[in-house]
């Protein structure tokens, strides 16, 4: 891999994070390290799980819209499963995540449908759902003690954050290791070429959108475990567009086939940063959102910037050697 | 100079259809076209012979004053999901803030006729810097999701949440009116959807967002600015979410900006429903309406039926998801 290819993937998210650092570390006057780190990795659990599925099926070229939803759901299991421990808690959702996952993956696939029309529609259908199942109101685990081992706070880390980041790490391996990890990139980096290269064009999407359902279930199931609770409006539409924001920040772009789950952990930071900078600042929460707001812009302007810049360079090195018969690339109109 | 990037740019954004042969799309009778005002005749039949009280007038009235509001933003969506730029996610917090907007320029002693050009202008500003960003390049789901959390948080902000009251008299006379006998919402729902359909049928620069949505390329070759489509569609979303954020404020009396907390998935779900495709190019602003509609109409049914807002929003969903689905196949097939 040369330099430019890193340069390019994350130059951009890595700055903004560290000056986003460096201006809440001289402005706020109760910033302490290590509570900030702790807060940061805290959002990894929920945000950052949620944005590793909605990336895997960004990178396939699809998009998974039912994300939110389906931890809406699968906290809703997990605390009606939680009389029989956290192990199962946790597991059951999960379970339930990735079958509904490859479900719908396997649909779209099938019907060579819009997954993101498919997926809205899912979203409503399951946010109907976990309203009915919590008959609208708040259900509290019936044993408040299964929520202890995700309470105990070890300097940076809890259990939550360390096996979120584990799971993002497990997926960003599989994504660039396995064979149905490059598959998943080929199907959206270039479909048509894929399929002619002789990728199968319904198992990635299959994959990518069973570890969206896992991951997302198990986000669910992590918050509700932790809070002893679940609501059917626990998670409304801004899970959806903090995960899409940290996603985009952090450099995935929406075209497909690029990405690293590298760029959803720095985006998560920035996000997660964001609140936990303007928390320590005592901001409300829609303060907090429209800082989001406009970093998403600020970012997402820069990267438009900066990849017309590379490919500009580009553009320039191919013609600097002087092949007389190289057609020269029409400028379009 | 940029041309190679933007044309892996194109082939991304068509993934969903992965079959490389060219195919036609535009404007043909199809058996999709048929589906949804059938699936609205039997709804409104079996609705009405299984549950008691669904005929009456009041009823009825209720039914199309809830789906009117939805119905004015999915008509006035149409436009831009027909060029090909997907949907818009800001629809909730940009018409709280003509609500918000039209409250506060009437307490500042601004005549009513003013104060709602004022704020369509407003929006339309609005939505003019969106479509300049998208112009340059942007995603147009980044960048009305970006303006979405930039419009609320602006607008929490500098409300702190506090509802914005009408001082010197109540908006009753507009909320309430009824011109020929018509709710005033489903008056201007109707005209909106008239006026739009118009549009997109009969002028030059509605064919042309219909052209630009169904094969880009092909209308860059006949001369479509892209950026006067955008503009164009950008500016009637505009337009419509100030009416509907008008509306709002004027019914309830009040505005806040926890106002239209769903409205941006329900104007999704109707412009779904109506079978608009989101490639772009294919649907009218009418089957949006129709979408519209037949929500309010299948939610309004389980209502009778007694059956809780989750409920009701299962419908909803399932609905969505048969729908498309359907249409879909149906689509298919006839290409077939």
């Amino acid at each position: 891999m040369r330099l430019s290819d890193l340069r390019d993937r994350y130059a951009v998210p890595l700055v903004v994070l560290v000056v986003e650092w460096l201006v809440f570390a001289s402005i706020s006057s109760n910033f302490s390290r290590e509570s900030t780190v702790y807060a940061i990795l805290n959002g990894f659990p929920l945000i950052g799980l949620v944005a590793t599925g909605l990336a895997v099926t960004v990178i396939a070229g699809e998009l998974d819209f039912s994300v939110a939803s389906t931890a809406a759901v699968a906290g809703v299991i997990a605390v009606r499963v939680s009389s029989a421990g956290p192990l199962i808690a946790i597991v059951v959702p999960l379970i339930c995540g990735m079958a509904y996952g490859f479900l719908q993956g396997y649909v779209i696939a099938k019907l060579e449908i819009s997954s993101l029309v498919f997926s809205l529609a899912m979203m409503i259908l399951l946010q109907g759902v976990a309203y009915v199942t919590t008959h609208n109101s708040t259900i509290v685990m019936s044993d408040l003690k299964v929520s202890d081992p995700l309470l105990v706070r070890w300097g940076i880390f809890s259990l939550g954050s360390v096996i979120a980041i584990g799971v993002l790490a497990l997926v960003g391996a599989a994504l660039a290791f396995t064979k149905y990890g490059r598959e998943i990139y080929a199907v959206g980096g270039g479909r048509v070429e894929a399929i002619s290269a002789g990728v199968p064009l319904q198992r990635p999407i299959r994959y990518a959108f069973c570890i969206s359902g896992g991951t997302a279930s198990l986000a669910g199931a992590l918050t509700a475990i932790r809070e002893g609770s679940a609501s059917g409006t626990g998670f409304s539409t801004t899970l959806l567009l903090s995960a899409s924001a940290a996603v985009l920040i952090g450099g995935i772009g929406l075209r497909g086939g690029r990405g690293t789950m590298l760029n959803v952990a720095l985006g998560v930071a920035i996000v997660q940063g964001l609140s936990a900078g303007f928390a320590a600042l005592y901001a409300q929460f829609y303060a907090i959102q429209l800082a989001t707001g406009l970093m998403l812009f600020f970012v997402v302007i820069l990267q438009t910037f900066m990849e017309s810049l590379s490919a500009r360079t580009r553009l320039r090195r191919r013609q600097s050697v002087r092949h007389p018969k190289r057609p020269v690339i029409s400028v379009g109109t | 100079m940029a041309t190679p990037v933007v044309e892996s740019r194109r082939r991304g954004r068509d993934r969903s259809n992965p079959n490389p042969t060219p195919r036609r799309r535009g404007w043909r009778p199809s058996t999709s076209a048929a589906a949804l005002p059938l699936a609205l005749l039997a709804l409104a039949i079996v609705g009405g012979s299984f549950t008691s009280g669904f005929f009456s007038t009041d009823n009825i009235k209720s039914v199309l004053i809830n789906a009117s509001l939805t119905g004015i933003v999915a008509v006035a969506m149409t436009p831009l999901t027909l060029s090909g730029n997907m949907v818009a996610l800001n629809l909730g917090s940009s018409a709280m803030l003509s609500g918000i907007l039209f409250v506060t320029l009437l307490n500042h002693g601004v005549p009513p006729i003013v104060a709602v050009v004022a704020v369509a202008l407003a929006m339309l500003a609005v939505g003019c810097v969106q479509a300049l960003l998208v112009i340059r390049g942007l995603n147009p789901v980044v960048t009305t999701l970006a303006a979405d959390s930039i419009i609320y948080g602006a607008v929490a902000e500098l409300t702190n949440l506090r509802d914005v009251i009408p001082k010197h008299h109540t908006l009753a006379w507009l909320g309430s009116s009824l011109p020929l006998g018509v709710p005033i919402q489903v008056f201007i729902f109707a005209i909106v959807a008239v006026l739009v359909s118009l549009f997109t049928s009969k002028t030059v620069a509605g064919r042309q967002i219909i052209l630009a949505g169904a094969g880009r390329e092909t209308a860059e070759l006949s001369g479509v600015s892209r950026p006067k489509v955008i503009i164009w569609a950008f500016g009637i979303l505009s337009l419509g979410v100030a009416v509907a954020g008008v509306l709002n404020a004027a019914q309830l009396g009040i505005a806040s900006s926890t106002d239209f907390p769903t409205l941006t998935f329900d104007v999704i779900a109707a412009v779904l429903v109506g079978g608009t495709s989101f490639q772009g190019g294919k649907g009218n602003p009418a089957r949006s309406a129709g979408g519209a509609i037949l929500i309010a109409v299948v939610t309004n049914i389980m209502l009778l039926h007694n059956l809780s807002t989750g409920w009701q929003d299962t419908g909803e969903g399932l609905l969505v998801l048969v729908m498309i689905v359907v249409l879909h196949v149906l689509s298919r097939r006839s290409e077939r």
